[in-house]
C-alpha cells in the first residue's frame, strides 16, 4: 500500500516547482464535475442522461507551523510563503511521489497544474502545535503526470 | 438465512473490478412530482415518478500511482465509462457472478478525492453519475 507521507505537494510561483511544503500533515486533491441533464423528448424511457458541462478542483491540506529559522524550511514552503500568496497570485503545483532524506527527492509525478490560494487558517490551540490549513483552488486544467 | 457479505459486491469499471476497494454503493433515485390538483381530496400530495437516475460510489485504498493518473485522465475526458455492480467470488473476490444483483450502465466520473495523509494509506473516493438507464 502506498503511504501518504511519500506523496507531497510541491508549490512555487514558477513552473515545474521543486519545493515541498515543510512539515505537512495532510493533503487531498478533489475534482468535481458539474453535470447537466441533457435528456430531451427524443430520449427513450424515464432515465435521465447527463453530460459534463464544467470541471473544477481544489487541493486542501494542513501542516505544522515552524519557526522561521527551522532547518526544515530550507528549500521548502512554509507559513510565510502561504501568507504572501493568499492573494491573486498564480501558483504552480505538482503532486509527486517522493523519497530520500525528509522525503524531498521526486520519484515520479502524479499530476500538476496551476492554482490560487484562496484560504489560509492558522490555529493555535493551547498545549498543542500551531497548525495551518490551506485551500488552493485550481486555475485551469489538471494535467496527469506521465509514466516514467 | 443466507446473507451476502459486503466484500462480495463490487463496482466494476470497464468490466474490471475497481481494486483495493473498501466500500461501494449504488443509488437508484426516482424523481417525483406532486400531481395533486384541486380535484384531490384532503391535504396530502400525490407523488408520481417522472424520471429516474442512478449513481455509484466507491472508496478504495490505492497503491498504484499509475491508477491515480488514470483516474485524473478519466475525469478530464468527461466521457461516459461502463460501470457495473455485481456479486463476486473467488480469488480477490474478482470473479463476477453475473448474478441477479448485476446492474450495469454508463456513467460519468463526476467527483473524485485523493487523500494523502501522513502515516496513512493513500485513499481514493470515486463517484459516478449514471447517464441513461441502468440495466
Amino acid at each position: 500500500m502506498q503511504k501518504g507521507q511519500y506523496i507531497r505537494l510541491l508549490l512555487s510561483t514558477t513552473a515545474n516547482p521543486s519545493t515541498v511544503i515543510a512539515a505537512a500533515k495532510q493533503m487531498a486533491l478533489h475534482g468535481s464535475a458539474q453535470t447537466e441533464d441533457s435528456s430531451t423528448k427524443d430520449t427513450t424511457g424515464d432515465a435521465l442522461e447527463y453530460e459534463v458541462t464544467g470541471q473544477s478542483y481544489d487541493i486542501t491540506g494542513s501542516g505544522l507551523v515552524l519557526t522561521p529559522n527551522d532547518t526544515l524550511l530550507t528549500g521548502a514552503v512554509g507559513l510565510n510563503d502561504f501568507e504572501t500568496w493568499v492573494k491573486d497570485q498564480l501558483l504552480y503545483w505538482r503532486i509527486c511521489v517522493m523519497e530520500g532524506t525528509n522525503n524531498r527527492t521526486v520519484v515520479e509525478e502524479i499530476a500538476h497544474g496551476q492554482g490560487k490560494l484562496t484560504n489560509l487558517q492558522i490555529s493555535a490551540p493551547n498545549k498543542q502545535n500551531a497548525t495551518y490549513n490551506y485551500t488552493l483552488n485550481g486555475y485551469g486544467a489538471i494535467v496527469p503526470g506521465t509514466d516514467e | 438465512m443466507s446473507k451476502i457479505k459486503g466484500q462480495n459486491f463490487r463496482l466494476l469499471q470497464n468490466a474490471a473490478a475497481i481494486p483495493e476497494a473498501t466500500n461501494c454503493s449504488i443509488t437508484l433515485q426516482g424523481n417525483s412530482e406532486d400531481t395533486s390538483t384541486k380535484d384531490t381530496e384532503g391535504l396530502f400530495t400525490q407523488e408520481t415518478i417522472v424520471s429516474t437516475q442512478w449513481s455509484a460510489q466507491v472508496d478504495t485504498y490505492q497503491s498504484e500511482t499509475s491508477a491515480l493518473r488514470s483516474i485524473i485522465s478519466t475525469f478530464i475526458a468527461a466521457q461516459p465509462v461502463a460501470v457495473s455492480w455485481d456479486q463476486t467470488a473467488g480469488a480477490q473476490n474478482r470473479v463476477v457472478q453475473n448474478a441477479n444483483f448485476k446492474r450495469s450502465g454508463n456513467a460519468l466520473l463526476n467527483d473524485f478525492t485523493m487523500t494523502f495523509n501522513d502515516r496513512e494509506t493513500v485513499q481514493l473516493s470515486l463517484q459516478f453519475q449514471g447517464t441513461g438507464a441502468l440495466s
